[in-house]
């Protein structure tokens, strides 16, 4: 078996290992966390000032 | 006491992690673009000759400036993640916004699996260099898709560094290969005297070069969606966007002057890989070889970017239920939309997996064009809605309303270009957002909370 078709392999294993990492994380995650928390996110996150009113801001 | 229970639920509330700067941005816009610059802007030379391709450089050049100043100015206000759909969705309505998301996951998705076939095809070019023919390029699109999934799964952080270092290396090839032909002295290296002809097609080629103009710039306006994560949106966002439009703009001139200063129209128009060839045609060993690597560095750029953008946007999409709900979640200790990181790598691969390279970009590229003719309405309603001094605005664009009236016409022109070329892929697309509008309006609107869509403590718009 040649470099190129060693590296064809490595490839495919390492995509593999991967792939699979990030899902069995994902349900890791899934099982320590509550649903609630890990959605309870707003646009913009919690430090948002950029939108607040300037006449209210200036009275 | 209620400020203490609402300080313990804000406290609750998980969040992205605000951590990039200016430089960050820049690389986002940019490390998406530039992979236009090493491929497929030279086919504007193949559809009306190289004054066309100029032409269409520095026209379209016009429209991604007028892009880059309104978003700038949007997203300085409006920073949150989702860019253009956030900001559809505050200024237009849920349907535009329900719309410009998809378009935003459509063009990086398919964008960033046309990379991926670039890194995929360029492999199978090295191994073929070396002597072996019938390299398979799944395994490399593959692991493409997967390793920079994986990294921006761990971190944003991480991902735009790796993005800032890849992207300035491409850049800086760019700028060698611009020096290595002797720019000053015309005639030693360039032959543009010999090789510029007259517009080959006339004026209707310089239009239809139009539609592949857009590979100089295809992407900046994805620095929108780093808005949540940036330290400050109203400095970064604009400052990051407007300096990755003048890198562009640089980038595009000098590609455009080498190329066609080595190469007759009739080759570079077909060509796969115009800069690797203007590297070969100097003779030079150690230039073919930067070359061939910043392809590759560009080509992973714009992938690492795509996906960082694409799952914004459908994260944004799920959190405000457009989309279920169950991908709008962050992860815990990277911070990052995970679920929506690995929703769409079997997309990006599947489409990669087609290998329809031509209508794969057609597609991407046609979903941007929507997404900017949205920015020329968008753009005018916010100042009437939002008049200047009514909120705080990070970047204040000049010239309002110009640049969105110049944005509406030459996206018009663009559109006309398309249909001469790609007609029939341009109204299945359009049939495409239709079914999913109406999908939208009659399925799944009703599960979108309305209140919960609209949580920027703007004040009450002019008029309302």
């Amino acid at each position: 078996m040649g470099f190129w078709n060693i590296l064809m392999y490595a490839a495919w294993a390492l995509s593999a290992v991967m792939l699979a990492w990030m899902v069995i994380d994902a349900f890791m995650v899934s099982s320590q966390y509550d649903e609630e928390y890990l959605m309870s996110s707003r646009e913009g996150g919690e430090d948002v000032v950029h939108g607040v009113h300037m006449e209210e801001e200036n009275p | 006491m209620a400020n203490a229970a609402a300080a313990t639920t804000s406290s609750k509330r998980i969040t992205m992690l605000k951590v990039l700067n200016p430089f960050h941005i820049w690389a986002l816009g940019v490390g998406i673009v530039l992979v236009g610059e090493f491929m497929g802007w030279n086919f504007t030379v193949g559809k009306g000759g190289a004054y066309a391709s100029l032409i269409a450089c520095w026209v379209i050049g016009l429209l991604y400036t007028c892009v880059a100043m309104i978003d700038s100015e949007v997203t300085s206000t409006v920073a949150a993640a989702g860019g253009q759909y956030t900001q559809a969705k505050h200024i237009i309505g849920p349907l535009m916004a329900f719309n410009v998301g998809l378009y935003l996951v459509m063009a990086y998705t398919m964008l960033c699996a046309a990379d991926a076939l670039v890194v995929g095809d360029l492999m199978k070019s090295g191994a073929a260099v070396m002597g072996f023919a019938d390299l398979d390029t799944k395994p490399f699109v593959v692991l493409t898709v997967a390793f920079l999934a994986w990294l921006n799964y761990r971190g944003v952080f991480a991902t735009l560094t790796l993005n800032l270092v890849i992207t300035f290396l491409a850049f800086m090839s760019l700028v060698v290969l611009f020096f290595a032909v002797d720019p000053m002295n015309q005639g030693v290296v360039l032959q543009h005297k010999a090789l510029l002809t007259d517009l080959p097609y006339g004026w209707i080629g310089v239009i239809a070069s139009l539609q592949f103009g857009m590979w100089y710039y295809l992407g900046i306006e994805g620095t929108c969606q780093a808005a949540e994560e940036v330290r400050s949106a109203g400095r970064a966002i604009p400052i990051g966007t407007l300096g990755g439009m003048m890198t562009l703009l640089v980038a595009a001139s000098i590609t455009w002057f080498v190329a066609s200063g080595l190469m007759p129209w009739q080759y570079l128009g077909q060509a796969v890989t115009p800069m690797y060839d203007a590297a070969t045609l100097l003779g030079s060993s150690k230039l073919q070889l930067m070359l061939f690597v910043a392809t590759a560095f560009a080509a992973i750029a714009s992938a690492n970017g795509c996906i960082n953008d694409a799952s914004r946007a459908w994260f944004s999409l799920a959190r405000d239920r457009y989309m279920p709900v169950f991908f709008g979640a962050i992860h815990p200790r990277y911070r990052t939309p995970y679920r929506s990181i690995i929703f769409l790598v079997p997309i990006a691969i599947s489409f990669a997996f087609t290998g329809l390279l031509d209508q794969v970009i057609t597609f991407s590229i046609l979903s941007g064009l929507l997404g900017y003719t949205f920015m020329t309405f968008n753009m005018i309603k916010f100042r009437k809605m939002w008049p200047l001094g009514s909120i705080h605005r990070g970047y204040i664009h000049p010239f309002h309303p110009l640049p969105a009236i110049t944005l509406l016409a030459l996206c018009c022109a663009t559109y006309f270009a398309t249909f001469l070329g790609y007609g029939a892929t341009l109204l299945s697309i359009m049939a495409f957002y239709i079914l999913a509008s109406l999908w939208f309006v009659f399925r799944r609107y009703q599960f979108v909370k309305r209140a919960d869509q609209f949580t920027m403590p703007w004040p009450r718009p002019k008029g309302y």
